[in-house]
C-alpha cells in the first residue's frame, strides 16, 4: 500500500461510503495534505458533504496510522555500540565511546584547538572492524572549509596504514571510503543531506560529520526568526536520519566573544535573566554561535581548549606542544567529565597531570 | 429555540438546502417527522433523520456538585512525588494528576532527567507514597537512554528502600508516608547538612508548610480508615496469590537466573501487604522491574505527534494503569512551520493543549510537558520565556523553570542549579536548588 495515500487508507479501514466518495472526487491525495488542510480549518469549505464528526472520523483513523507501536522500554537496547576515538582514556569521557544512538553530539571550540583533527581521526577509527572498536563501515564527511584537511588525513591515514597493515594495505584504502561532500550554504546542505537518504538505507554509512555547521548558518539569513526555523528544520531532518539508521551525528560549531555586563550582586535570584549568563558554557569569555535554539536542538555539546601550558611530545622527537582539554558541557547520556589530551602525528593522546601519557 | 440552524453539526450541502427551504432556526423545525422534511426538501430521508437527530435532541450536561468535587480531590488528585526533597516542596507533593505541568529550562539543566525519574517514581506503590502506575513517555529530540533510565532506576531503588525502613520504623505499614518524610525534614534542619547538598529553603515558606502537614494528616486519617476496610479482602486475596507466585517464581528461576528484575515488577508491590513479603520484594528490585512499564514513542515529524495526540483516547483506554504522561519537547515541533502553507500555529497549539488536558481529567493522569526557552525583549532587555506564546503558556496549571545560577558566595564560582515555581494553583511563586548526579535529579 502506498503509505500516504489517503483514500487506500480510509478504503482499507472500513469508512462510509459518503467519506469515500468525498475524498476520492474533491479530496487530499496523501494523508499529509490532509492533516494540513484540517489544521488549518480548511476541510470543511473543501468537502461539501462531510460534517465535522466525519472529519474526525477519517482524522482518528489517519492518526491511529501514522502513529508507530509503542516499545517498552524494556525492550530497548541497553548496550549500544561504541565509537572508539582512538585512546582508551579519552573514550572515558563518553563513556566507551560515542554511542551509536548518541544523536546530534556537537563540539565546539575556538579556532585551531583541535575540533577537525577529532574529526579526522574519527574518520579512520570508524572504518575499523567492530571487534576494535570502530563501527566497520564507511563515513560521511560534508565539509565547509575548503580541502586544507587533507594534509593532516593523509598524514593519519598514514599512520593506520602501518598500524593496522592487515586491513589497510594502503592509506589510499582509507581515505578512498570516505564520502566527502563540499557544501557553502544552508541550501547546498540541505540538497546533501536529502541526497544522503537513500543511500543510508544500504546500511553502509556508519558516521556523519558536518564541519562545520556554524560557517553553513552564518551564510545568508540575518534575521533571527527566519534562522531559527531553519536551523529547526536541519535539526528535525539530521534527528530523523540519526535515529532510523541509528547513526550518530557529530556537529563542529564555532564560538563568538559574549561583552558581559557588570554583575550586580544586589540583585534577587530571580531577576538575573541575562541570557548568556544562563547558556551553559565552560569558558566564561566565548560562548558556542548560533543562539539558544541551536543549543536546544543538540544531545551533547562537548567543548574543546587549547590551554597555555606546553608539555613534551614524546612521539613526536620530544618538541614541545600545546596542552588541550575536551569536557561534556552538557549531554543526555554521558557525566560532565574532563580529559586533557596533545595532539601528535598518530592523532589524539590523552594526558593524565600525575601519569603522563597513555 | 432560536438557535440559528448554521451552528448545529450538519454538512455544508444540508444547510444549503435547508436555507433554502426557508428553515433558519430550530423553531422552524418543531413538529417535523423525518418523511414530512423529506418530502418538503429535496433532502433524503437519511439526510433528515440526521437532521432531526442533530437539532432536536435535546442535550444533557452534567454537572457536579462542589463537596463531590471535593471529594474527589482528596482522593483522586494525588501527586506524583519526585523523590528530590528541594522540588517536593516547591510543588507541594509532586506532580499533580488531571493537571498539566510545564517544565523549561536552560539546555542540559536536567529536564530529560528529570523527566525519566518522573516515569519511575510515579510505578511506587501507595505505601511508600507514590502512585503505582505506568508512564508514557514520548520523545522528539531523541534524549532518552535506556542506560541512563537505568542509573536512575538505581537511585530510585535506593530511595525507595529508605522510605521503606522509615515505614517499618513506624510500625503500622499502611501509613502514608508523606508525614514521615516531612518530620524528617524538620529534624534534618536543626541537625547536619548532607555533604554537598546545601538545602536552602526560604524561610518565608516554612509558615506554608505548616499547612501542608495539617492537609496531609488529614488525607491520611482518610486513606487509614479506608484502608482498614479494604484489608479483609485483601487478605484472603493474597492467600490464594501466594500459591500460584510461589509456583511461577520456581518456574522463572529456572529458566533465568541473570534477569532476577523482570519476575519483580514494581506495580505487583501494591497487591502485597505483608510486611516481610514487602521486604524481600523490595531487596529484589533491579531497574528492569521498572522499565517493563514506561511506554516509549519516538516522535519524528509534527504529524506523528499530533496523531499521537488525537490517538491518546485509545491508548489511555486499552491500559488504565497509566498515571503520567510525558511529553518531551514538545515545542521542537510545533515551533516550526509545515509544508508550503504559512499556517497559523496558535489554533493548532490550543486544539493540542486542549485534548491533553481533556485527556487528563478524563482519565485522571498528569501530564508533563518540556518547553524550550526562547529570547524575548521587555523593556528593552532581553529575557527567557518558555515558547509557544501566550496561548499556550494558559494551558499548563504549574510551571516550572529550571537554570543555573552563579554562585557568588562560594569559593570556586561554582554554579548552581534552580528550580522556579513560577505559576501554581495552589502554592505561591518560590524557587529551590538540585542537583543532579548519577542516580538522578536530587
Amino acid at each position: 500500500m502506498s503509505l500516504n495515500n489517503l483514500y487506500t487508507l480510509l478504503e482499507e479501514s472500513n469508512t462510509k461510503k459518503e467519506i469515500l466518495g468525498e475524498v476520492s472526487e474533491k479530496g487530499p491525495r496523501t494523508v499529509y495534505e490532509f492533516i494540513q488542510d484540517h489544521l488549518s480549518l480548511k476541510t470543511k469549505t473543501r468537502y461539501l458533504n462531510l460534517t465535522s464528526k466525519n472529519c474526525e472520523e477519517i482524522l482518528g483513523t489517519v492518526s491511529s496510522f501514522l502513529v508507530r507501536e509503542p516499545v517498552k522500554v524494556s525492550e530497548l537496547q541497553t548496550e549500544e555500540r561504541c565509537l572508539s576515538v582512538g585512546d582508551r582514556s579519552l573514550d572515558e569521557l563518553f563513556g566507551k565511546g560515542i554511542p551509536q544512538n548518541g544523536g546530534l553530539i556537537e563540539i565546539y571550540g575556538e579556532a585551531g584547538c583541535g575540533k577537525t583533527n577529532f574529526c579526522l581521526q574519527l574518520l579512520c577509527q570508524a572504518q575499523l572492524p567492530k571487534i576494535m572498536g570502530g563501527f566497520g563501515g564507511r563515513p560521511i564527511y560534508i565539509s565547509s572549509e575548503g580541502y586544507g584537511y587533507m594534509d593532516r588525513l593523509l598524514q593519519l591515514s598514514e599512520h593506520y596504514s602501518e598500524k593496522y597493515s592487515d586491513l589497510f594495505k594502503k592509506s589510499e584504502d582509507l581515505i578512498n571510503e570516505i564520502a566527502v561532500e563540499s557544501v557553502s550554504s544552508i541550501d547546498q546542505l540541505l540538497v546533501s543531506i536529502n541526497k544522503l537518504i537513500p543511500n543510508l538505507e544500504f546500511g553502509d554509512y556508519k558516521l556523519i560529520i558536518i564541519d562545520s555547521i556554524a560557517s553553513i548558518m552564518r551564510v545568508g539569513t540575518d534575521q533571527a526568526i527566519s534562522r531559527a526555523k531553519i536551523l529547526l528544520q536541519i535539526a528535525t531532518k539530521l534527528k530523523y536520519i540519526s535515529s532510523t539508521f541509528n547513526i550518530p551525528v557529530i556537529l563542529v560549531n564555532q564560538v563568538s566573544s559574549v561583552i558581559r555586563e557588570e554583575v550586580n550582586l544586589n540583585k534577587s535570584m530571580y531577576d538575573s535573566n541575562d541570557p548568556f549568563l544562563l547558556l551553559p558554557s565552560y569558558s566564561g569569555k566565548s560562548t558556542p554561535t548560533l543562539g539558544l535554539v541551536w543549543s536546544n536542538c543538540i544531545n551533547t555539546r562537548i567543548c574543546f581548549k587549547r590551554l597555555k601550558r606546553k608539555v613534551i611530545d614524546p612521539f613526536q622527537n620530544n618538541q614541545n606542544t600545546a596542552l588541550r582539554s575536551m569536557n561534556v558541557v552538557f549531554s543526555s547520556s554521558m557525566p560532565l567529565d574532563q580529559k586533557y589530551f596533545i595532539i601528535s602525528n598518530r592523532g589524539l593522546v590523552s594526558y593524565e597531570f600525575q601519569k603522563g601519557f597513555f | 429555540m432560536y438557535r440559528a440552524i448554521d451552528t448545529f453539526d450538519l454538512s455544508k450541502h444540508i444547510r444549503k438546502i435547508l436555507k433554502n427551504s426557508g428553515f433558519y432556526q430550530r423553531l422552524n423545525l418543531q413538529g417535523y417527522t423525518t418523511t414530512k422534511l423529506s418530502e418538503e426538501t429535496e433532502l433524503t430521508i437519511e439526510e433528515a433523520t440526521q437532521v432531526l437527530e442533530a437539532v432536536c435532541k435535546p442535550k444533557k450536561i452534567p454537572f457536579q456538585t462542589g463537596t463531590k468535587l471535593l471529594q474527589n480531590e482528596r482522593t483522586k488528585i494525588k501527586r506524583i512525588f519526585t523523590l528530590s526533597s528541594g522540588l517536593d516542596e516547591i510543588l507541594n507533593g509532586g506532580i499533580a494528576l488531571q493537571q498539566m505541568t510545564e517544565i523549561s529550562g536552560t539546555p542540559g539543566i536536567g529536564k530529560t532527567n528529570l523527566c525519566i525519574q518522573l516515569c519511575l517514581t510515579v510505578q511506587l506503590p501507595d505505601f511508600l507514597g507514590g502512585v503505582g502506575g505506568k508512564a508514557i513517555y514520548v520523545d522528539t529530540e531523541g534524549s532518552f537512554s535506556k542506560k541512563r533510565c537505568n542509573e536512575i532506576s538505581q537511585g530510585v531503588i535506593e530511595k525507595a528502600k529508605e522510605l521503606f525502613e522509615k515505614c517499618k520504623k513506624e510500625n503500622n505499614s499502611k501509613h502514608n508516608v508523606f508525614s514521615i518524610q516531612n518530620k524528617q525534614k524538620i529534624s534534618d534542619e536543626n541537625n547536619s547538612i548532607q555533604d554537598g547538598v546545601l538545602d536552602r529553603i526560604i524561610p518565608e515558606n516554612t509558615h506554608v508548610e505548616n499547612q501542608i502537614t495539617k492537609k496531609i494528616t488529614q488525607k491520611i486519617r482518610e486513606e487509614t480508615e479506608k484502608d482498614e476496610n479494604n484489608t479483609k479482602e485483601i487478605e484472603m486475596e493474597i492467600e490464594n496469590k501466594k500459591e500460584n507466585d510461589d509456583e511461577n517464581e520456581k518456574e522463572k528461576e529456572n529458566e533465568n537466573e541473570k534477569k532476577g528484575g523482570e519476575n519483580f515488577n514494581i506495580l505487583d508491590l501494591q497487591n502485597i501487604n505483608n510486611l516481610d513479603e514487602r521486604e524481600i520484594f523490595i531487596n529484589n528490585l533491579d531497574p528492569e522491574s521498572f522499565s517493563n512499564n514506561i511506554y516509549y514513542y519516538r516522535i519524528l515529524n509534527i504529524y506523528e505527534q499530533l496523531s499521537l495526540n488525537n490517538s491518546l483516547k485509545k491508548i489511555l483506554t486499552k491500559d488504565p494503569q497509566i498515571k503520567i504522561i510525558v511529553i518531551d519537547y514538545v515545542s521542537f515541533f510545533l515551533r516550526q512551520s509545515f509544508g508550503d502553507t504559512n499556517w497559523n500555529k496558535y489554533p493548532i497549539v490550543s486544539t493540542y493543549a486542549q485534548n491533553l488536558l481533556k485527556m487528563a481529567n478524563t482519565f485522571n493522569v498528569a501530564v508533563v510537558v518540556v518547553n524550550h526557552l526562547t529570547t524575548t525583549i521587555k523593556n528593552d532587555q532581553s529575557e527567557l520565556i518558555p515558547s509557544l506564546g501566550k496561548s499556550w503558556s494558559q494551558y499548563p496549571s504549574e510551571k516550572l523553570l529550571l537554570f543555573e545560577q552563579h554562585d557568588y558566595f562560594a569559593i570556586n564560582s561554582k554554579k548552581n542549579r534552580i528550580a522556579y515555581l513560577s505559576k501554581s494553583s495552589i502554592k505561591k511563586k518560590s524557587s529551590c536548588q538540585f542537583q543532579v548526579s548519577l542516580n538522578g535529579v536530587d
